[in-house]
């Protein structure tokens, strides 16, 4: 079967004081539809970098991304815009909810992002608060959330759009315990759900439930 | 493009009801100079503005006025001596004829006890003159109430009001006092009979035109005809209708002045655009981002913006337009204003403010191009 997420020999560098920093350099990776790949590794190991690039945040120096066959590297900015929204939900390590809104209103904002029916989209956004058990909440604004209840929200928010793919960047990382367990519970019933979760953390908690986990210093030391 | 409009939508109606003093103070600083600028740039075409709308919609071959101090046949239909001598309404068609600013009389309102001058709220019914203003080089006097005093009394056009005309001797000590009604505005009518047809005072109290000879203090009145050929024989100068339209703007050399003024003025609403937008793109960075992230295109953002932008333009303008209309005009100009020059006005103020706009957006979308949204999700909100 093809992977979902192909990196082939992909290059990542960058400037930093005038010097050339090489980050990866002919990066080869597979991942397949429906895992859960968890990238480990210590701070600053490129965790974070691997999937800003499967998002199109950043573009590699050379190589390719393909997702879904598709090489995401050569979209431009509106094909990059139409699949964040359509075949990506990211959940990030500060929660990154929108302030003016209520918790409601940002799990329904990618859903008008993509032109969903109104009153279909206020369904699917009481589906979700209900999936990641935050009905309660939905008038809340995130200032009067919780660091975990925040976490659930740009979870719920991650799936609006039902994407093939999760990418969650340090979910647990400002998270204490309790909360960091709940929020990885989400994520592996999503992954049971038969989404493709990557998900880059410290913590192992997850490591025995995964399908695959990369170490990033091996994967960065591989051969090209 | 009906879900973008969903988006921005919700998220301009989020956003005033979680924080709308930004968009508050960017209307609050527009305004006032929206309403400046308005005032200088067109101080000087109002006024032709309004004598077309005379010249349309009146019916009089001709009007008449003092042979004295008008500076010249184009010019004076609005001038005599730099003063405002006449309103134009324009429905009535009528002419309002000023000979000179102070025509403001001792005026109270009618059935008032012409005690008036002991209380300060009456005080603030009373538009008063003094009557060697009221008298020209020729010792005639012309009687109407201003349209400002008319204003500042509440009385329209047509409405009476009591007058109380004070005569003081030189040492300034009060002679005598005459009471009488003046009707607010000129209208054509039978004054005379005979050759005088068509002429029309203000003046409809008769006990006042005795008091007037009684005192020797000759009298002046505008005069509006249709069918004799000339009115020379009252010693005033007429111009027919092809003269008056002949009334142009003064030549650049007696406004650079005030077009400077007015230019600043557009320079520094172009500015205050220019920094609120800066200011907005700097201040929702994160906000931007966030939404870049999760599938935004560049569009939806820079549209956002805008129509935010736009509709504290528009509120700005209206604002403007209102001021302009009822308070900086006619305190410094003294001019009508009427409601197809205010919608001029109104259109000319968002065109202002969406041009400034505009330009000030290039800007904006040079500078959401940069961000890099990898940077700013991974960043704690209050970095940003």
């Amino acid at each position: 079967m093809e992977p979902l997420i192909q990196f082939n020999g992909v290059s990542m560098s960058y400037r930093a004081k005038h010097q050339r920093v090489d980050l990866f350099t002919g990066l080869n990776l597979n991942i397949q539809q429906g895992e859960l790949a968890i990238l480990l590794g210590p701070s600053g190991s490129g965790k974070t970098t691997l999937l800003n690039l499967i998002a199109g945040f950043v573009k590699p120096t050379s190589g390719a991304i393909l997702v879904n066959g598709q090489n995401i590297t050569q979209y431009d900015d509106f094909e990059v815009c139409r699949y964040r929204n359509h075949y990506l939900g990211y959940v990030f390590q500060f929660f990154n909810l929108i302030y003016a809104f209520n918790a409601a209103d940002n799990v329904l904002v990618p859903l008008l992002l993509a032109g969903a029916n109104k009153s279909k989209a206020d369904q699917r956004v009481t589906e979700l608060l209900e999936q990641v058990g935050m009905t309660h909440r939905r008038k809340h604004y995130p200032g009067e959330l919780s660091g975990g209840e925040q976490q659930r929200i740009a979870i719920a928010r991650a799936l609006a759009n039902s994407p093939e793919i999760i990418l969650a960047d340090e979910p647990t990382g400002n998270l204490d315990k309790k909360n960091g367990e709940i929020v990885l519970d989400l994520l592996h019933k999503i992954n049971l759900s038969g989404k493709t979760v990557i998900l880059s953390t410290h913590d192992h908690r997850l490591v025995s439930k995964a399908s695959a986990v990369y170490d990033m210093t091996t994967l960065l030391n591989q051969d090209v | 493009m009906e879900q973008m409009n969903a988006f921005i939508v919700k998220y301009l109606c989020e956003e005033w009801k979680s924080a709308p003093w930004p968009s508050l103070k960017a209307i609050l600083w527009l305004f006032p100079i929206l309403s400046l600028v308005g005032m200088f740039a067109s101080v000087q075409l109002i006024p032709t503005l309004n004598q077309r709308l005379f010249l349309r919609n009146s019916t009089h071959e001709w009007v008449g006025y003092s042979d004295q101090k008008p500076v010249g046949p184009d010019f004076a239909f609005r001038v005599i001596g730099n003063q405002t001598v006449a309103h134009v309404i324009s429905r009535e068609g009528g002419v309002f004829f000023r000979p000179q600013t102070a025509i403001e009389l001792f005026l109270v309102t009618e059935g008032e006890d012409p005690s008036w001058n002991k209380g300060y709220f009456n005080r603030r019914n009373v538009v008063s003159g003094e009557l060697s203003h009221l008298t020209s080089s020729e010792g005639r006097v012309g009687l109407a109430l201003s349209y400002d005093a008319a204003k500042r009394l509440n009385k329209g056009l047509g409405d009476k009001v009591s007058l109380i005309f004070r005569v003081l001797d030189d040492d300034g000590v009060r002679v005598v006092d005459h009471y009488g009604i003046l009707e607010v505005i000129l209208r054509p009518g039978n004054g005379g009979g005979g050759e005088t047809d068509g002429v029309g005072v203000a003046l409809i109290d008769s006990h006042f035109m005795n008091f007037l000879e009684r005192h020797a203090i000759s009298y002046d009145f505008a005069v509006f005809g249709s069918g004799a050929p000339s009115m020379s024989s009252f010693d005033r100068v007429v111009h027919k209708r092809e003269q008056m339209a002949a009334a142009t703007l003064p030549p650049f050399s007696e406004q650079y002045v005030v077009l400077i003024i007015a230019l600043m003025g557009v320079m520094a609403i172009f500015l205050l655009i220019q920094r609120e937008v800066a200011f907005f793109v700097d201040g929702k960075t994160r906000t931007i981002g966030i939404l870049l992230a999760l599938g935004a295109t560049k569009h939806i953002v820079y549209k956002t913006i805008w129509i935010g932008q736009a509709i504290n333009i528009a509120v700005a303008s209206l604002l403007a337009s209102f001021i302009y209309k009822h308070l900086l005009m006619e305190r410094f100009i003294g001019e009508y204003i009427d409601v197809s020059v205010w919608a001029i006005i109104l259109f000319l103020y968002i065109a202002i403010g969406l041009s400034s706009l505009q330009l000030a957006m290039r800007k904006a979308l040079a500078s959401i191009g940069q961000l890099q949204v990898s940077e700013i999700i991974a960043k704690k909100p209050e970095e940003l």
